[in-house]
């Protein structure tokens, strides 16, 4: 069998191998220009030992700081960046993702003109008669806070003065800008420190998702209500939630509201701090709250709210005190030029005028992503030149005259901000794939400069660089640190008082009669704006709260659906004017009523035709956030495709994902300490006793550390079809409950990793002895010796074993192999698996000591799923320490073993949630245990 | 057992000679052969399906078939349980009522013994095919090897395999004993090819005392082997599930309660098969009705061991107070496995209870309706058992649905025609009742001729 195995495992080396020959032989090549490596390890490449370097993710324009751990020259993993304050070592989903979509083979591999392949010589000799004076080049871009790019088109304009510079995006934060100039009467930006924050309102605002700072917000979040802060210190969070997210699930009080209600309930939050009474309980209670808090207030409101509301949200944190403290003012950090003459709307009007010659669109896909009522395709095709640089060829680079391929930002030098102003680079990690520029090395081509990325990137920022220092050096330690010390200064701000009069005597939209029915939109928490919606990690991810994988839908809340005929995965047509979009229905509960929430990014039709519906075909040419709709059931069935990970209406799972009130006595929980009576014998400690804890005060339920241990553990994705038979092979999935407690449903997460019992029962009946116990407390797998009876599954209470039931790896095509981590074996088809505490980071940790003749430190091993976790819910350490986090974390009153009252003695413990509910407001007691 | 000798249980007045022209007969007599060559091509075809099916999952693996998270055990073991019960009926009537002295059993154990040994390939073929990599099924066995590999006999799956493979060898060396004296007699009235190759597997029987005496000694110990065997094998099975902590599996009474099943479900099919062949051999002066009220009241017994199984079941899920097992309960009762529930609780246990009237007993056509009633019934609980308990999950996200595929279906219509075919070939090439134990059964008569 091992004979086997070997020469298995070595023809799939093999075809790696050509594959990488394929691509030109990529692999193991530096690229041209020095790049620095994190830390570590001086030399360059060493078999077996993996280097970090550091680098950007960006979404929509603002950066957070990642590492990207490279084997022999293949990046193949997203870490944190510890240091990076938009990270604090942490990743969101999206940019765990990133290593898939490097190596997505789908990706555009070269120049094209029409269909037809062509070269880069070829498009520049086409496009240099554009440039240049009189010729009339427009140029579109999504959101940026990239100098590079800016100052690539700053260069090109002084070469073409007829540049016209456009920016669009689906999704974009431009509401927030406006209510900000609106108030404050300059061009600022904010954003928000809930580190200092003691009372958070938040008006639809799921900063945990959304937000550029979320991966921060996360973590101070669960820093301002750690278990040891009274009541009157932690922090306590209001979410009133047009749609139902992580902000509302991590919420002490959640209350559905319709996205066109929350205008009038902005402008009764100010006139609340003001001194009005206000009605409503519920807010009259949040409003006490916010006013004894003063400068630790803070409200804030979502990015599709319009403009009005954040002016007033923001009046609101002046007049509580906590401009400046808790929510920071500082430039606009996004550079794209602003206001409507440089919007898609204006570009669409300057095509019909006919004043354009020629328009480059930079990695934003304008076809798929416009508001149909636009027209924007058909105007597209009036322009005489056309080109498109992406990332794929997609439905803008097929009906442009050129696409070009996008270098992807793990290829190549960029630079980027933080929310906070915190100037992120990034450096190539492996020379590109493919044939592919970044926009700033295209735009210097068109400008006929030779420069190539790192040159732009120090001549963009020349200015940053101390006279004093050796600008080798100097660089050298940026490009390592992944950013520059170049700090964003806070702007002081105030606001009159004749601005808050006007604003109070103001219509808001809820005034005017509201529509029986409106749709709202919103980017998907998988897809985005559709820009991540070709990737399958993220596609097989369930969405939280929701459990939704493979698709989007229009949801509705229960009362609505009956009122409506709608039935749950049944489809209906949602009709606004005279266009219409056939989706399936999602019936949740907790979604406001009269409302349908549909979310973006779905139903693409190039590269490859997508999962899901379009729903921007709905959207007005306004590119408003939500609009009145009709809604006709149809009898067809939706396919939905929904995870079953999920507590039904009627089991609230108190038992499992347990709460307790804050500053209260806790009923007594069951210990982890406790040990059933067994006749199985007790092993030991060896020198070491891993454990996991997982403090669901802190989770916030997105979703970091399933992607994480995936792209860790070389877990594939199983594809739509699989995932609705639940046989999608995650190793750690959030369990997400829901109980109503007559203020409306409470979730709450609670991530399920591998319980590695010490007597664990999976062990006991398997006929192979594939599985089982290592000397350090660790449940293992030898898939070469297991063949698939699969009783251990069934046998393990916790539901964790997950199985390959087909041969799921094979179907990596091309490239994807490539992401794989070496240290990990890739399973064939028929054998289970299941999470291993990454036993490969164990085993790396304790060679590397004892290489070192040391004994391990604590905190040496550091999970996949931990080192994702923004919120630091994720404990890992070693039992057999008496120093070891971990054992105090174990020993907490919070803690609690899932299902213990099987004996299985599980080394992954839970910590109770603490929920903090206003007196005012208090909902009924968590059940008593014993 | 001179004493065992009861002109009633043979109709007529049929004599060792009759005997045996009528048993000969139904492998020799061309009477039948076009209506058995008509069922041999569809039930060939049955078999052609199971080809394909076990094909289809070797070139497409298991993930074919309906079974997913968590319900990792499917129909498969299902029918691989069914299949069991069904070969419990074979060595139950030939060893322990010959311990037990019970003559009626003559006219029937040879038929229920072959029907044993088919459905034992059928249900032995699931487990197998149902592994991720089946083609490692042998490391089941403790064999030689140079790595190190050793079964890890903690598991009940290792059990199961030993005890079904053990099961099926003592049956074999069984039927095959008790046939030898038979298969002499077919050598004598055959001719040519066929004499020769009864002759090689007659082991040259001669009939005389010594062989008599010693062929009865090892059939009586090889009786009293497979008796032990017929209680262990079902109860091993039962292990697969009572050892797992599943609720709804983990449960004490199930040994009993699966021999018990094993037994009544083994009858019903004995009834099933035993009613139509009857009538289509034309053996009725052999197989009585009187016969066939025995193994009525055998299957009544069973069933009401059965049903104190489920009652049992039932009853300590409750009175264990254990939350889990009292959700499974409040699931059967009323909540989403009720209709499963109360279907097989009315086809196992309602409708077997007609059987006390003895009217019931001796309508053959209700008998024949009654019997496949509680096959599917039988097949029912086991469906209930495996993915019942499965598709409950401990935690409320750990439940999951459980649908079989077309090829899940195929497998299981190509093992009923496997079993069908290999029946017929059965019927068509051994003599289907043990001549040399019926003559036992003929009262002491002028001899005639044999």
């Amino acid at each position: 069998m091992s004979d086997e195995l070997g020469r298995r495992a070595f023809l799939e080396r093999m075809a790696a191998g050509l594959a990488a020959a394929g691509l030109g032989g990529c692999l193991g090549r530096d690229p041209p220009e020095r790049i620095v490596p994190y830390a570590r390890q001086p030399e360059y490449v060493v078999p077996g030992v993996p280097l970090f370097f550091a680098s950007a993710f960006v979404r929509d324009a603002y950066a957070h700081g990642v590492l990207v751990e490279t084997h022999e020259g293949r990046p193949t993993k997203i870490e944190g960046h510890p240091e990076h304050r938009a990270s604090l070592g942490a990743t969101c989903p999206f940019g765990q993702a990133m290593v898939r979509e490097l190596y997505d083979p789908r990706r555009s591999t070269g120049v094209r003109r029409g269909p037809e392949p062509s070269s880069w010589p070829a498009f520049l000799r086409a496009a240099r008669p554009q440039l240049g004076p009189g010729r009339r080049l427009g140029v579109l871009t999504g959101p940026t806070t990239s100098r590079m790019l800016a100052d690539g088109l700053a260069r090109l304009a002084a070469r073409s003065p007829g540049l016209r510079w456009f920016a669009w995006s689906p999704v974009g934060r431009d509401n927030l800008h406006a209510g900000l100039q609106r108030l404050l009467g300059a061009p600022l930006a904010c954003h928000a420190r809930l580190d200092r924050a003691r009372v958070v309102l938040s008006l639809d605002d799921d900063f945990l998702f959304l937000d550029p700072g979320r991966l921060r917000h996360a973590r101070a979040l669960a820093q301002r209500r750690r278990a040891e802060l009274a009541s009157a210190e932690a922090l306590r969070l209001y979410a009133l939630e047009s749609f139902p997210g992580l902000t509302g699930a991590a919420a002490d009080h959640r209350r559905a509201a319709r996205v066109h209600d929350v205008p009038g309930l902005a402008r009764d939050v100010l006139r609340g701090v003001l001194g009005d009474p206000v009605d409503d309980p519920w807010l009259a209670a949040a409003l006490a709250d916010l006013k004894i808090a003063g400068e630790t207030g803070l409200v804030l409101a979502g990015p599709h709210q319009p403009p009005q509301v954040h002016a007033m949200v923001h009046a609101t944190n002046h007049v509580l005190g906590a401009a400046g403290r808790t929510v920071v003012y500082g430039q606009r950090l996004e550079r794209q030029p602003f206001g409507p003459a440089h919007s898609l709307a204006a570009l669409v009007t300057a095509i019909a005028r006919r004043e354009l010659d020629a328009l480059l669109i930079l990695d934003e896909n304008p076809v798929y992503t416009a508001p149909a009522a636009l027209g924007f395709a058909d105007a597209l095709a009036e322009v005489p030149f056309t080109a498109h640089l992406g990332l794929y060829c997609d439905e803008t680079g097929e009906r442009c005259h050129w696409h070009l391929p996008l270098a992807h930002p793990l290829e190549a030098w960029g630079d980027a901000a933080s929310d906070e102003g915190e100037v992120t680079l990034s450096q190539p990690t492996i020379r590109p794939l493919y044939d592919g520029l970044t926009a700033p090395e295209l735009l210097a081509a068109l400008a006929d400069d030779p420069a190539r990325g790192r040159d732009l990137l120090e001549r963009t920022y020349q200015d940053t660089v101390p006279a004093a220092a050796d600008r080798e050096s100097w660089w050298r330690a940026a490009i390592h640190d992944g950013r520059l010390p170049a700090p964003a200064t806070p702007v002081t701000t105030a606001v009159a008082s004749d601005v808050l009069t006007t604003f109070l005597s103001e219509h808001v939209p809820s005034d005017i009669s509201s529509p029986d029915l409106v749709l709202a939109f919103r980017p998907d928490p998988a897809a985005w704006d559709g820009r991540f919606s070709l990737d399958p990690w993220l596609q097989e991810l369930p969405r939280p709260i929701t459990r939704l994988m493979w698709g989007n839908a229009a949801f509705v809340a229960p009362d609505t659906a009956r009122a409506l005929g709608l039935v749950h995965d049944a489809c209906v047509r949602l009709r606004v004017g005279d266009r219409s979009v056939d989706a399936p229905v999602h019936v949740l509960a907790g979604h406001p009523p009269d409302q349908l929430t549909v979310h973006l990014g779905y139903g693409r039709r190039a590269p490859v035709a997508g999962v899901g519906f379009d729903a921007q075909q709905l959207r007005g040419s306004d590119d408003a956030w939500s609009v009145a709709v009709i809604a006709e059931p149809l009898a067809r069935p939706g396919g939905l495709v929904v995870d079953r990970h999920r507590g039904g209406e009627d089991q609230p799972g108190d038992a499992h994902a347990r709460w307790l009130l804050r500053g209260e006595p806790h009923p007594r929980l069951p210990s982890p300490a406790l040990r059933p009576e067994s006749l199985h014998p007790t092993r030991p400690f060896a020198e070491h006793a891993w454990a996991m804890t997982i403090d669901l005060n802190a989770c916030i339920g997105c979703n970091a550390c399933v992607i994480a241990c995936q792209a860790e553990n070389n877990i594939p994705s199983v594809g739509p079809v699989e995932s609705a038979r639940d046989r999608a092979l995650h190793w750690i999935r959030i369990d997400t409950y829901a109980d109503d407690r007559g203020d409306g449903p409470r979730w709450r997460f609670q991530p399920v990793p591998c319980m590695q019992c010490e007597h664990a029962p999976c062990e006991v009946v398997c006929p192979t002895g594939a599985t089982q116990h290592s000397h350090d407390g660790l449940n293992d797998m030898t898939y070469n010796r297991c063949f698939g009876t699969r009783y251990c599954a069934n046998n393990c209470p916790y539901k964790v074993r997950r199985f390959n039931f087909f041969d799921y790896p094979k179907r990596d095509e091309a490239t994807l192999p490539l992401q794989r981590n070496p240290d990990v074996t890739v399973r064939t088809r028929g054998v289970m698996e299941k999470c291993t505490y990454c036993v490969q980071r164990i085993r790396g940790a304790e060679i590397a000591a004892h290489r070192e003749g040391r004994s391990m430190a604590a905190g040496a091993v550091v999970t996949a799923c931990q080192g994702a976790c923004p919120a630091r819910a994720i404990e890992f350490g070693d039992l057999a320490r008496p120093d070891d986090p971990v054992l105090a974390l174990r020993r907490d009153p919070r803690a609690y073993a899932l299902l213990a009252e099987f004996g299985t003695r599980p080394r992954t413990t839970y910590l109770a949630r603490l929920i903090d509910p206003n007196p005012a407001l208090r909902p009924a007691a968590p059940p008593e245990e014993d | 057992m001179a004493s065992e000798r009861d002109a009633s249980w043979i109709d007529g007045d049929a004599d060792l000679a009759a005997i045996n022209d009528l048993v000969v007969a139904t492998v020799q007599s061309p009477r039948t052969r076009r209506s058995w060559l008509r069922a041999l091509a569809l039930t060939g075809g049955g078999v052609l399906a199971l080809l394909v099916a076990v094909f289809a999952v070797f070139w497409w693996y298991v993930g074919i078939w309906g079974v997913d998270t968590p319900v990792y055990w499917g129909i498969a073991i299902t029918n691989f349980v069914w299949w069991v019960g069904i070969a419990h009926a074979g060595t139950l009537i030939s060893a322990i009522l010959l311990l037990a002295g019970q003559p009626w059993r003559r006219a029937i154990n040879r038929f229920a013994e072959a029907m044993t040994l088919i459905a034992i390939a059928c249900a032995g073929m699931y487990p197998l095919l149902h592994l991720g990599r089946p083609e490692f099924f042998y490391w089941l066995l403790p064999y030689p090897n140079t790595y190190g590999y050793w079964p890890q006999f903690l598991s009940p799956l290792v059990w199961d395999f030993f005890a079904v493979a053990t099961y099926g060898v003592t049956s074999l060396m069984f039927w095959y004993i008790g046939l030898v004296p038979d298969l002499a007699t077919m050598r004598d009235r055959s001719t040519g090819m066929r004499a020769r190759i009864y002759g090689v597997f007659a082991l040259g029987w001669r009939g005389s005392a010594r062989h008599w005496e010693r062929h009865q000694t090892a059939y009586l110990l090889l009786a009293g082997l497979a008796t032990a065997l017929v209680v262990s094998v079902h109860t091993v099975v039962s292990f697969d599930f009572a050892i797992a902590q599943l609720p709804g599996w983990h449960t004490t009474v199930f040994p009993p309660y699966f021999v018990a099943g094993a037994i009544f479900s083994g009858f019903a099919m004995v009834l099933t098969l035993l009613i139509p062949v009857r009538a289509w051999l034309g053996l009725r002066a052999l197989v009585t009705d009187r016969h066939f009220d025995l193994c009525a009241r055998l299957m009544l017994t069973a069933g009401l061991v059965v049903a104190y199984g489920y009652a049992a079941e039932l009853f300590f899920a409750w009175y264990s107070g254990d939350p889990h097992e009292r959700e499974l309960l409040a699931s059967h009762l009323h909540g989403r496995s009720a209709p499963l529930f109360w279907t097989l609780i009315s086809l196992n246990v309602v409708l077997p209870q007609s059987l006390w009237w003895p009217a019931a007993r001796r309508s053959v056509g209700w008998l024949f309706v009654l019997s496949i009633l509680i096959n599917v019934g039988m097949w029912l609980e086991r469906y209930f058992i495996v993915i019942g308990a499965l598709e409950h999950g401990l935690l409320p996200t750990t439940g999951g649905a459980y649908w079989p595929t077309f090829w899940d279906w195929l497998t299981f219509v190509g093992t009923l025609g496997f079993f069908a075919f290999f029946m017929l070939l059965f019927l068509r090439f051994v003599p289907a009742l043990a001549m040399s134990e019926l003559r036992e059964l003929v009262p002491d008569r002028p001899r005639g001729a044999t």
